[in-house]
């Protein structure tokens, strides 16, 4: 075979020494990133990466396991409240309470995880939008607890006293974090515990022929993709600082499931992607509409435009944009040459 | 019975029953598997061949009877736990994992011979010490069969002949003491047969892994078992060595009919 171990071996190396520049760049990009922005950006900037983290979280649940959560923002709101009524009420330190609302989330999940283990797709996707409605109802009629409807004011985040209380301060927070979970949601996917979990996608009966416990990693993947959004409650909660019930609707939920279609499930990158994407993509629209003239008012129509855009996503690219990218990424590879796939060749794995 | 628990039991299979709802799938089965051995079940469609696996690694709960495994009882154990004692498993209709690459697919297998905790793969991913251990051993395999072109490509995409030799190459990372094969040249053709044929030889004197086999290819289990036991409507029909069976007239009759007939 032409395809010797020695050639392949150096073109790996290659691949490997150009995802480090690329992600070189990119970290240059997020450092340097306040120092051209106006606040609003920052704030956008800051919502994104609380997305990215529940996008991270979702996935793994997910994407890489296979099991269905239409309720993720029950988990948010977890981490949220608990961080708002330690910080608030009990007067514990916000950097305490961080991983805290990660813990509790996760308690959550390990409670939520017990009943889910019997229901599959479309019957666990409707129990988790259950469970989603009851934690919004805890939330509202908690009153002595979570002052219901009216909602908690949180306090702001200091760092050895100074004050994080600009969006450009509070981006370096959530972007370290953003960077660090990234980091062990990549680790998982090219571990013995990420091949475990896609392995109870894949085939039950085969995981289980290998030694995998379903229950074990069903529950596993319910308890780390809560705790990751639990720790994004929390930095949301003390970046708007002021909560509520209504902050975390069945929406919220849905348009997490949307980043990961958009992104790319089962993939680290797909999740970064897509929660960059729907969340600016709003805020595309936005800026588009303001530039139409004045004639041409759709205002109005900007949810429109938005299910509109969706739907065009969903019928053009339904592997999400991280398949894009590796697409456009082997035509440059292969410039010169035919763009069309190696013979063979699966470049994407197709989400099922 | 008596409990005497002995060491030379390798697999031994007594009174196995396995109803669903009225239809008996097998009734009081006695089968033993010799350490070492290439141990052949064959018998006509729906004589109870791949229910027999499915009690052995647990898919199905046995209704009666007991099976013991190295002088334990697994009778009570989850599919699981049957594995991580050193049961493997193939399938009939393929279950290799779809979306996963074919160095994913047979890193799997090692699953229950790393002892990578939940915190070191989540800090460490796949720079961890057991899982370079594992990769390199992963790719020695696809090496080993031929099939190291197809590391890093998606499982679903490849040929049939690369899924099988990949769900084998799965098992056997697990390294397990008994693997059982459910028709490992089904749908095959007669070049393909016979390297699974060497496959399967080389997997019992390379590997030292007892081979436990569903089949319906005579010829080749003629080649290769060692015993054979011949199911017929989920009863032992007979149980020896190849030309017993061969010679075996009620064997014959199940197979052929019988001549009054």
């Amino acid at each position: 075979m032409w395809d010797s171990g020695q050639h392949r071996k150096r073109r790996q190396d290659e691949k490997l020494e150009m995802n480090k520049v690329w992600l070189a760049i990119l970290l240059a990009f997020t450092a340097i990133l306040p120092f051209i922005s106006s606040s609003y950006m920052m704030h956008i900037a800051v919502m994104t990466g609380v997305a990215i983290i529940v996008a991270h979280g979702l996935n793994i649940l997910m994407g890489f396991t296979g099991q269905v959560s239409l309720g993720h923002a029950a988990f948010v709101a977890v981490g949220a409240y608990t961080s708002a009524i330690l910080t608030s009420k009990a007067g514990v330190s916000f950097w305490l309470a961080l991983p805290l609302s990660g813990v509790a989330a996760a308690v959550l999940g390990l409670i939520v995880a017990g009943p889910s283990l019997r229901l599959k797709k479309l019957y666990l996707a409707i129990a988790t939008l259950g469970y989603a409605f009851i934690v919004n109802e805890v939330l509202v009629y908690w009153e002595s607890l979570t002052n219901g409807t009216a909602g908690i004011v949180v306090p702001q985040v200091s760092f050895f006293g100074y004050a994080l209380d600009t969006g450009h301060k509070y981006y370096y927070l959530v972007y370290t974090l953003v960077i660090l979970l990234s980091f062990i949601a990549y680790n998982l996917s090219q571990s013995k515990l990420g091949r475990a979990l896609m392995a109870v996608r894949d085939s039950e009966e085969a995981a289980q022929s290998l030694g995998i416990g379903l229950v074990k990693y069903k529950v596993l993947a319910f308890v780390i993709s809560a705790f990751y959004a639990g720790i994004a409650g929390s930095l949301y909660a003390h970046f708007i600082t002021v909560i509520a019930p209504t902050s975390f609707t069945v929406m919220l939920s849905i348009e997490y499931v949307f980043m990961l279609v958009v992104g790319g499930m089962g993939h680290v990158w797909g999740a970064v992607l897509g929660a960059i994407l729907v969340t600016l993509l709003p805020e595309g629209i936005r800026l588009f509409i303001r530039f139409l003239p004045g004639w041409l008012d759709i205002a109005d129509l900007q949810q429109f435009v938005y299910g509109l855009i969706v739907i065009v996503f969903l019928i053009f690219e339904p592997d999400g944009l991280y398949a894009r990218w590796l697409k456009i990424k082997a035509y440059l590879e292969r410039f010169p040459l035919s763009p069309r796939k190696q013979k063979g060749e699966r470049v994407w794995r197709r989400w099922r | 019975m008596t409990e005497d628990v002995n060491t030379m039991d390798f697999l031994r299979i007594e009174q196995l029953t396995m109803k669903f709802d009225g239809l008996i799938a097998v009734s009081n089965l006695d089968i033993e598997v010799r350490q070492g051995e290439i141990h052949a079940i064959i018998g006509p469609n729906g004589a109870g061949k791949t229910t027999v696996f499915n009690c052995i690694n647990k898919f199905y709960k046995p209704s009666g009877g007991r099976i013991g495994f190295k002088g334990r009882d697994i009778t009570p154990l989850p599919p699981h736990k049957v594995a991580e004692l050193g049961i493997a498993r193939t399938f009939q209709n393929l279950e290799i994992f779809p979306a996963m690459t074919a160095l994913e697919n047979i890193l799997t297998g090692a699953h229950r011979n790393m002892n990578t905790s939940i915190l070191c793969s989540l800090l460490l991913g796949k720079r961890a010490a057991e899982e370079r251990k594992a990769k390199q051993k992963a790719l020695d395999m696809l090496a080993f069969l031929g099939i190291a072109s197809a590391e890093e490509k998606i499982a679903s995409g490849l040929p049939y002949g690369f899924r099988k030799l990949l769900e084998m190459a799965r098992a056997l990372l697990s390294e397990p003491s008994l693997l059982l094969m459910d028709e490992p040249a089904a749908g095959l053709h007669e070049r393909e047969k016979s390297e699974i044929a060497k496959i399967i030889k080389d997997i019992r004197e390379d590997l030292g892994i007892t081979v436990l086999l569903v089949e319906h290819d005579m010829n080749l289990v003629m080649d290769i078992a060692d015993r054979i036991t011949v199911l017929d409507s989920g009863v032992v029909l007979a149980t020896g060595y190849p030309d017993q069976i061969a010679n075996d007239e009620k064997v014959i009759a199940a197979y052929l009919g019988t001549e009054e007939q």
